[in-house]
């Protein structure tokens, strides 16, 4: 595989014993951030490929899990938690697939609704245009019933993707903010007009859909420019199709702080009111965020009553006061997801 | 040190030329009226000049005080004109060294000089040493950005007034904004920390871009504070801090002015208190009672059932939000 891709590639070729001497090299420049997104690291996965999301303490999870094909982003989004999350940030692709597949076999035969996505630690679908894996994981899926597999990402990179015999295991999901953020914020990402065509590509092939509004963030006039997002999104997907809409408000551990104002001279994002949160990462006010969560859900609610809205990584208070709900009188967030994933994908669990 | 004691006539020597100049110098006047008392008991060290007359090498402020007694000769001790420049730094040092502490400022100056001669950090550090000053080379580093900041800022470090860590902080600010916070902190003398504090909210405000950090130190909303001097430097200080703090977060202030307005409305005060959660995120809130006695405790008890009735409780624990929409 990788002198597959190195063919492919047609740049320069260093073999490296150890990923540390990569990990080194990158670690000792003036920008890590940027370094690490000039080198393509291809190496072995020594860890698992399935992994619980790391989560947050004192805020709801959802009981994700994440399959670990590769880590960090091509694209450079200037809020991006991985820039601060790994030591340093390497954009690294893992070849051994071999054993993903082993691990994913055995995810398939517990019995139990599993939600698995590739777009934690690295967007989805970047890695289509070096060595496409996303049509095998389509594959994978849909000869099983248990677990729907998640592509997350800001590309469109759907071309590629199986027209049929997806079987409706795999969902396309998009992250979506508005287009001054894309603009602004998100570099080298697809705009929010072309992402949504691509959704709509996808939703005629059958594909179920997912969208995460995450992170939002705070900035006079984006309640308006949130709602113009959901208007546009409803204008060409079918709420049915949706098996779930993420709303997430802009976190970050407090040394990220410095590495955007470093790297992004011109973002403004981590000059809002921010406070430091239960758990220790830094978030807007609480009231604020309940604000801007309202006028959206408000928004969205107009074109899709029904579809199933949830928030990455917050407390009660806020579901209760934006959504009029706790996850608990559902069974929890976690049951919510399974049950929209078993009847938007057609899983069917032997319990 | 290859030097012979001389009397030298003052009017040769050169004070214009500042080639090994970089001390302080205050309390000329002083050192003039205990020279004219004991005389000078330690003589300056010069060199001479290729095209003659002298430079100071060593002993500024203690020339500049035997001008001033119009004293026509001196005893001084001579070096050559051949002298290595790094060979006179180091005799400098050394003369400085036995009297007193160099402060930052003296020391940024001098490592500034120092590091044109010798190139390097490491260089520098090493010159130093045998000359009774240790300076570790990262820390000739930090002079060295110091020296290239404006001499606000770097007047700022030498006065103490100014840690030598939060200048180089300011090192990405515009020039008008590091001299107008340096402006600041000359005038309410803030500690490190304080300073850190005010350096980090100042920074905050103006990365949202409204406006820069000089703009809105000189404006009314600050200067009106920064430069009222019938007020005392500590309460100017908490003033500047409630400011920056109120415009950071103009939400949270809100929240914590209706919390204290409610929690006012409840009668609580002397031995019991009411403490909202940090930054309202959690819901849990603490109340504190103090009391010596079980009857100061039921004393306690009556007013706790009075407070459980009271709306304003009501109205805390519901966290009803402040209208923030003039805001986003």
């Amino acid at each position: 595989m990788t002198e597959q891709i190195t063919a492919r590639l047609k740049v320069p070729v260093q073999y490296v014993k150890d990923p540390a001497e990569v990990y080194k090299t990158v670690s000792n420049t003036r920008d890590p951030g940027s370094a690490g997104k000039s080198v393509l690291l291809l190496t072995r996965n020594k860890g698992p490929f399935i992994r619980r999301c790391p989560g947050t303490s004192h805020y709801t999870c959802c009981g994700y899990r994440i399959l670990h094909i590769g880590t960090y982003c091509s694209m450079d989004c200037a809020y991006c938690i991985l820039q601060a999350y790994y030591h340093p940030p390497v954009l690294q692709f893992f070849t051994n697939h071999e054993k993903m597949e082993t691990e994913l076999k055995a995810f398939f035969g517990q019995k139990k609704t599993g939600r698995i996505g590739t777009g934690e630690f690295t967007d989805s679908l970047i890695w289509e245009a070096i060595h496409p894996i996303a049509g095998r994981l389509v594959d994978m899926f849909s000869r099983q019933h248990t677990a729907v597999l998640e592509l997350k990402t800001k590309t469109v990179l759907v071309d590629n993707l199986p027209r049929s015999g997806h079987g409706g295991k795999t969902i396309l999901a998009w992250s979506l903010n508005t287009e001054r953020i894309i603009s602004n914020e998100e570099h080298g990402t697809a705009s929010l007009a072309v992402r949504i065509a691509a959704a709509e590509k996808c939703q005629a092939k059958g594909y179920p859909l997912a969208f995460h509004f995450d992170p939002m963030l705070l900035y006079p006039g984006c309640k308006q420019e949130y709602g113009r997002v959901a208007d546009m999104l409803f204008e060409r997907i079918d709420p049915e199709n949706i098996v779930w809409i993420s709303l997430g408000s802009f976190r970050f551990m407090p040394e990220l702080k410095d590495v955007i104002a470093r790297r992004f001279p011109d973002s403004k994002i981590v000059f809002s009111e921010f406070i430091k949160a239960m758990d220790g990462k830094m978030r807007y006010f609480k009231p604020l965020r309940i604000e801007l969560y309202r006028s959206l859900i408000e928004r969205i609610r107009e074109k899709a009553p029904d579809v199933l809205l949830y928030f990455c990584m917050e407390d009660d208070e806020v579901w209760e006061k934006a959504l009029g709900f706790t996850p608990d009188f559902f069974g929890g967030l976690a049951r919510m997801l399974d049950k929209s994933a078993e009847k938007i994908c057609g899983l069917y669990p032997e319990r | 040190m290859q030097a012979e004691q001389e009397s030298i006539d003052t009017a040769l020597i050169d004070l214009s030329d500042q080639k090994y100049f970089y001390t302080d110098q205050q309390g000329i006047e002083e050192l003039a009226g205990s020279v004219g008392f004991v005389g000078l008991i330690s003589p300056p060290v010069l060199q001479a000049k290729h095209k003659g007359g002298f430079r100071v090498v060593a002993g500024f402020r203690r020339v500049s005080a035997c001008i001033s007694l119009n004293l026509e000769q001196i005893p001084a001790r001579v070096i050559t004109a051949e002298t290595d420049a790094l060979y006179c730094f180091q005799v400098s040092v050394a003369d400085n060294a036995a009297t007193r502490a160099l402060n930052m400022g003296e020391q940024c100056s001098l490592v500034e000089n120092l590091h044109n001669l010798c190139g390097t950090k490491e260089a520098v550090s090493q010159a130093l040493e045998p000359a009774g000053l240790r300076v570790p080379p990262a820390l000739v580093e930090k002079f060295i950005r110091l020296s290239k900041m404006p001499d606000e800022v770097r007047q700022g470090v030498s006065g103490n007034y100014l840690s030598l860590n939060t200048a180089l902080d300011m090192e990405s600010l515009s020039r008008a904004s590091a001299i107008a916070v340096a402006g600041v902190f000359r005038k309410l003398r803030p500690g490190l920390n304080q300073q850190r504090e005010i350096l980090e909210g100042l920074r905050d405000l103006a990365g949202r871009g409204e406006t820069s950090i000089d703009s809105m130190l000189e404006g009314p909303e600050f200067s009106d504070i920064t430069d009222s001097y019938d007020i005392d430097r500590g309460r100017r200080f908490s003033l500047l801090r409630s400011l920056l703090y109120r415009k950071r977060y103009p939400a949270l202030s809100r929240a914590e002015d209706a919390f204290y307005r409610r929690k006012k409305n409840l009668g609580i005060g002397g031995d019991m208190d009411l403490k909202p959660p940090a930054y309202f995120e959690d819901t849990v809130y603490t109340m504190i009672l103090r009391f010596s006695s079980a009857r100061h405790l039921c004393s306690h008890a009556e007013a706790l059932g009075r407070i459980c009735r009271h709306p304003d409780l009501e109205a805390i624990l519901k966290r009803e939000i402040e209208d923030t929409s003039d805001l986003y």
